[in-house]
């Protein structure tokens, strides 16, 4: 469990992150330092021939590394934040097993997204899915989604900003959604009265 | 009986003229006096002493040329500011040349400025990076760059940063009467460990760990206040959140990006009248941003991203 700590320090140095940081934090931090060593910022271009290619690209792992053990860490901790006791934290962590058994229904999502301290302004900001679509995702209100090819496609890009299982979203998701459309009862609904 | 007072020492310096510095630093000393504080203003820019007409004060009779020519001690220098609470030891740009000052001047005005007994004193460095400028800089309680957003401002503060940490690593080694391994360093063939600061680290642990040990204890609270002046949009503003990632990951130097302050034509004109903009403009958008600036600094704070 220290050696764990030790390393979650790594990556929290490598984003430049205090103790305990919000999902946000982590998120706004990796897409920060991936824009500033990824492109041509003013900040870097003085010293652009003390950092060559290679150092750049190392930098760059470095940072995506850090950001995807991070995730995966905080995502584990759905109960918690990082716990400042080890103990605490192995049982609170939720095991492969327990994973692969989560259904991703719309109420699933909100939840993960709630424990994350995620609004849905900030999804909405970042994939440009309106806010009022992303609600109806979240409770299921098939009736007033667009087609299931968008559906599909705002799923992905909820999937990939919680950094989820973007193929098991899909597929727990679209399940639920293909009941309903092939139920006649209710698809009625959606096209008539 | 005086109470002694804590005497916290800023200093802001980096970068050509221009940048903004004295328009800071009058206006940060502004803040702390009015919040009560006793504040010390100190301009020692030797290339062009402006506090004073900042403050909208004629150039006063006693400079620190004072002190430096007839010895003339700090507190018998001090002049007005026109700020209750702040006092001005006003720079002299004209009669002397800086390089002519003794080095032990220099030390002695170094050891003076501690003793000053405020509760912050604040000095205006101005704009190049000689040794003096660096040794005065490195007494700081907290040493301020003022950054502007642009190509040369940027690449000034790096440099200014790399000079103001070798001074200090100069400083560090030759008190241990370690100059050997000054000359060492400076005359290393392999220049990957000159550029940056963790290179360098590791080079000399490597010399002998009981310096590695000793320049760690040193350097480990070492770090800059970054302030951003002259921005003129929100992208100009995370300007600074990227100077602070280059300097933690490149340079291997910590600092605290305390805020930034944006362009406007009611700057220009309150440094045209010579008055501070905290009192000229007591509810711009700006003289809020400059107020918080100010708080950040006290405390130690950080912008968030």
């Amino acid at each position: 469990m220290h050696k764990k700590n030790k390393e979650i320090q790594k990556y929290l140095e490598i984003l430049e992150l205090g103790m305990d940081p919000t999902y946000q934090e982590i998120k706004t931090a990796y897409l920060h330092l991936k824009r500033l060593f990824s492109t041509d910022s003013i900040a870097l271009f003085p010293i652009k021939k003390e950092l060559p290619k290679k150092k750049r690209q190392e930098l760059l792992k470095e940072i995506e590394t850090a950001y995807t053990e991070l995730s995966k860490q905080y995502l584990n901790n759905v109960h918690t934040e990082f716990p400042s006791d080890p103990d605490a934290q192995k049982s609170l962590e939720i095991t492969d097993e327990e994973r692969i058994s989560i259904f991703y229904s719309g109420a699933a999502l909100k939840k993960i997204r709630e424990k994350a301290d995620i609004l849905l302004l900030n999804i909405s900001l970042e994939t440009k899915i309106r806010i009022e679509q992303l609600k109806n995702l979240e409770d299921e209100n098939f009736a007033l989604l667009p087609e299931r090819i968008f559906v599909k496609g705002f799923l992905n890009n909820y999937a990939d900003y919680l950094s989820l299982d973007i193929q098991k979203v899909s597929t727990d998701y679209l399940k639920k959604y293909d009941e309903w459309k092939n139920n006649p009862a209710t698809r009625k609904r959606k096209t008539g009265e | 009986m005086i109470t002694k007072r804590n005497n916290e020492i800023w200093a802001i310096g980096g970068g050509k003229g221009g940048t903004g510095k004295s328009f800071l630093l009058s206006n940060l000393g502004t803040f702390l006096a009015n919040s009560g504080k006793k504040v010390t203003l100190i301009d020692l820019d030797l290339g062009g002493a402006n506090l004073h007409s900042m403050l909208g004060i004629n150039p006063p009779n006693k400079t620190i040329s004072d002190f430096y020519n007839l010895g003339v001690p700090l507190e018998k220098i001090t002049t007005s500011s026109g700020i209750r609470r702040m006092s001005l030891i006003a720079g002299n740009s004209l009669s002397f040349a800086p390089q002519s000052i003794i080095y032990s001047r220099k030390l002695k005005l170094l050891r003076h400025i501690q003793k000053l007994n405020s509760d912050y004193t604040l000095i205006d460095l101005g704009a190049g990076c000689d040794h003096s400028i660096l040794d005065t800089f490195l007494i700081a309680d907290k040493m301020i760059v003022a950054i502007n957003p642009e190509l040369i401002s940027i690449e000034n503060v790096y440099q200014f940063i790399k000079s103001v940490i070798f001074r200090k690593l100069r400083q560090v080694l030759t008190a241990e009467g370690l100059k050997d391994l000054v000359l060492k360093i400076l005359y290393q063939k392999d220049s990957r460990y000159l550029k940056n600061l963790n290179g360098l680290m590791d080079f000399l642990k490597k010399e002998s760990p009981d310096i590695g040990e000793m320049l760690d204890k040193e350097f480990s609270k070492f770090k800059f206040y970054l302030i951003l002046n002259k921005v003129h949009s929100s992208e100009d503003a995370q300007i600074g959140f990227q100077i602070k990632s280059v300097c933690l990951k490149h340079l291997g130097i910590s600092t605290r990006y305390a805020g930034y302050i944006e362009l406007d034509d009611s700057i220009k004109r309150s440094v045209r009248i010579g008055k501070p903009y905290l009192i000229s403009y007591p509810t711009s958008s700006h003289t809020t941003a400059l107020r918080q600036v100010a708080k950040n600094l006290q405390s130690d704070q950080d912008l968030r991203i």
